[in-house]
C-alpha cells in the first residue's frame, strides 16, 4: 500500500517554482500553495475527498478559527482561481506576479500553524 | 500625554450625589470633522473610585459626549476633560467592478449597506488608514460557488494587515449576530472580506 501522500510537500514545491521569476511558475506555485493548505484544512476537518469541497472546507475553517482564518483561506483560492484560469486578470490589481506570490506566501504563513492546531 | 490636537478644554463640576453627568461639546475648527475622539481624564482617582468613560463606537461621530462618574467621592471638585482629535482624514475610494454587478442582488445589496460602513468603522477604530475599498465578484468554475469580494487597500505592514484582518473577521462574527437570519446568511454565504497591504515588488 502506498503511504500517504503529505500535502505539506506542495508547500515546498510552491517555493521552488516561486524562487523563479518566470509568470507561469509563480501562477503555479500559487495554485500548489493554496492546495497544501486546502488538503491540510480538509483532513483537519474530517471532510472525506468526495465531501470536501473547497466551499465546505472553507466554511468549517470558519467555525472553527473563526471567520479571519476563513477569510484569508478563501483569498488564496480566489487567488488560485486567477492563477489557473484567468490569462487577463479581472482585476487590475491582481496582474503582479511577484506581489500575488509574496502575499500568497504570507497568508499561508500565517494561516498553516492555525490549521494544524485545529 | 501628548494632545494631537487640543479643541475643547471644558471643567467638569461633579454633582452632589456623587455623580456627574456633563456635555462635553466638541467645537470643531472650520472645515474639520472629528474621527474619533476619547476622553482623557487628568485626575488620578482613589483607589475604590468607579469610572465609565464613553468611547465612541459607532461610525457616526457625534459631537457632544457625556461623561459619568459613579461612586465618586471627589463631590465639589472640579476637573478639566480634554477633547482629542486626531487630523482629518480623506475618505477612502469606494470602486465597484464590473464583475460584481451581477451577483449584486437585492439582498446582497442589503448586506452591502450594512457591511460597508461596519468594516468602515472597525478601520478606524484600529487606526487603519484605508486608502481605497474595492467591491469585485468571484465566481469558482470549478464549483458554481459566487461571493462579491470586499476589499479593504491599507498602507501598512504585512504583519499589521493581517492582525488587523483577524480582528476585522472576529468583528464580523459579532456584528452578524445582530442582523436579521436572511441578511446573516448572505454575509456567511455570498460575501467575502479581505484586507489588501500594498506590496511594491517590481513585476515579473
Amino acid at each position: 500500500m502506498n503511504p500517504t501522500f503529505n500535502p505539506r510537500k506542495f508547500l515546498d514545491l510552491a517555493r521552488e517554482l516561486a524562487s523563479s521569476n518566470k509568470e507561469a511558475n509563480l501562477r503555479a506555485g500559487i495554485g500548489r500553495i493554496y492546495y497544501a493548505i486546502f488538503l491540510i484544512a480538509r483532513d483537519k476537518a474530517g471532510f472525506t475527498r468526495k465531501q470536501g469541497t473547497h466551499g465546505k472546507v472553507i466554511s468549517a475553517v470558519r467555525k472553527r478559527k473563526g471567520r479571519g482564518t476563513s477569510e484569508k483561506l478563501g483569498s488564496l483560492r480566489k487567488l488560485r482561481v486567477v492563477a489557473d484560469y484567468q490569462l487577463i486578470p479581472e482585476n487590475p490589481n491582481d496582474s503582479n506576479w511577484r506581489n500575488n506570490w509574496t502575499r500568497a506566501d504570507a497568508i499561508v504563513d500565517d494561516v498553516l500553524p492555525r490549521i494544524e492546531n485545529w | 500625554m501628548e494632545l494631537p490636537e487640543l479643541l475643547c478644554a471644558t471643567t467638569a463640576d461633579l454633582g452632589a450625589r456623587h455623580t456627574i453627568q456633563r456635555r462635553a461639546t466638541i467645537i470643531s475648527k472650520a472645515g474639520t470633522t472629528p474621527l474619533s475622539m476619547s476622553i482623557a481624564i487628568d485626575i488620578s482617582p482613589p483607589p475604590d473610585t468607579a469610572f465609565t468613560a464613553i468611547d465612541p463606537k459607532s461610525p457616526k461621530f457625534d459631537v457632544e459626549q457625556t461623561l459619568h462618574l459613579v461612586n465618586n467621592p471627589w463631590a465639589g471638585v472640579s476637573m478639566p476633560i480634554f477633547i482629542k482629535t486626531p487630523a482629518k482624514k480623506v475618505e477612502p475610494e469606494l470602486k465597484i467592478h464590473e464583475s460584481a454587478r451581477s451577483l449584486i442582488t437585492s439582498k446582497v445589496e442589503t448586506a452591502l449597506n450594512s457591511l460597508l460602513p461596519f468594516i468602515k468603522g472597525e478601520a478606524r477604530r484600529n487606526y487603519i488608514p484605508v486608502s481605497k475599498v474595492e467591491v469585485s465578484g468571484f465566481v469558482d468554475p470549478d464549483e458554481g460557488d459566487q461571493e462579491v469580494v470586499v476589499i479593504q487597500w491599507a498602507n501598512i505592514s504585512q504583519r499589521v494587515a493581517l492582525d488587523y484582518w483577524d480582528k476585522l473577521g472576529s468583528a464580523i462574527d459579532t456584528w452578524i449576530e445582530y442582523l436579521p437570519e436572511d441578511i446573516r446568511n448572505v454575509v456567511n454565504e455570498r460575501l467575502a472580506i479581505e484586507v489588501r497591504w500594498v506590496i511594491d515588488e517590481p513585476d515579473v
